[in-house]
């Protein structure tokens, strides 16, 4: 009897297979300085071990304007978790020339506040941080049990829902739309593997010496502008 | 003598503060001023900053702007 209950268990588990999630978010960023609202959703899918973040750019809708536009999205930036290793690694670029990058999850430095909400159904409670020159208000919730959320961030003793950053450049804002959670045997394979990675470190010692060319090139000619220090984490310090 | 000093330092004390205040005001006109003609056309590529072109004088700025800009990044192969 006790066989055949084992076999049973062992069958279930095996057709329910793991635990998985799914969550839309909506993500805004508002440049203060040029008036200009980007809005792409993005996508998080993961199973506690591994997770996949992918920011769609190639529908974003922007307040284009006669003086704000976007080139066309050649591909949107995927990032991939390791969340035991607690290691990022995603792509991105200096003037069209990519590079993977592999950086560090180790590295929040989150603070659990008192304060609660409800979003989607789901009680969130707050917590807070400063990471690379933003200060950043999270909620997460423990009742989906996956220390995820999107972008870089996890870390926390439950699923980010609500993460947003506010100053007087830049806003960024990236809130739950739909949470689906399911069990699943879905594989989550690091779309980077085997492929050249530079540490995030490298990444910026690059983009400093291309911002120091900026500055340069507009010291002779000021119509060449100079590169902005940081979009959502500052590259280049003062 | 007292009521005299006190009087003089109360008159150079608000001559100064009013001074202080026409130089704020010049300054707020000046830079709406610049402002008010010229545009700076920003292109972004996934929501980040990409370029920047800002030109002062004459019509059609923005646009005039948008064309260097766009004359500039011709080679991204992304318009």
């Amino acid at each position: 009897m006790k066989k055949i209950i084992l076999l049973l268990l062992f069958l279930s588990a095996k057709s329910f297979g793991q635990q998985e999630y799914a969550v839309t978010y909506d993500y805004k960023i508002i440049d203060k300085k040029y008036g200009n609202l980007t809005e792409v959703k993005t996508y998080l899918f993961g199973n506690g071990k591994y997770s996949l973040y992918e920011e769609d750019f190639k529908h974003e809708k922007t307040s284009e304007s006669e003086n704000n536009f976007s080139l066309k999205s050649m591909e949107n930036p995927i990032f991939f978790k390791d969340l035991a290793l607690k290691k990022t690694t995603f792509k991105d670029q200096i003037r069209m020339k990519f590079f993977n990058i592999k950086d560090s999850t180790a590295v929040f430095d989150w603070k659990i506040t008192a304060e609660k909400k409800t979003i989607l159904g789901y009680a969130c409670q707050k917590a807070t941080m400063h990471f690379r020159g933003r200060n950043y208000n999270a909620y997460f919730t423990d009742k989906i049990p996956f220390q995820d959320g999107p972008w870089k961030f996890s870390g926390l003793p439950g699923m980010i829902l609500e993460i947003k950053s506010d100053d007087s450049d830049m806003s960024f804002s990236i809130v739950a739309e739909k949470v689906e959670l399911k069990k699943g045997t879905s594989k989550f394979e690091n779309p980077y593997l085997g492929k050249k990675v530079i540490s995030y470190v490298a990444f910026v010692e690059i983009y400093n010496k291309k911002y120091q060319e900026s500055v340069a090139n507009n010291a002779q000619d000021p119509n060449i502008p100079i590169w902005p220090k940081a979009h959502q984490e500052v590259y280049v310090e003062n | 003598m007292k009521k005299l000093l006190f009087m003089g330092a109360l008159l150079l004390s608000a001559t100064s503060f009013a001074n202080d205040k026409c130089e704020e005001e010049k300054e707020i006109v000046e830079k709406e001023d610049v402002a008010a003609y010229c545009c700076t056309a920003v292109l972004r590529y996934n929501g980040k900053w990409w370029d920047e072109q800002t030109v002062c004088g004459g019509s059609n700025l923005c646009a005039e702007a948008k064309n260097i800009l766009l004359a500039r990044n011709k080679n991204t192969g992304l318009e």
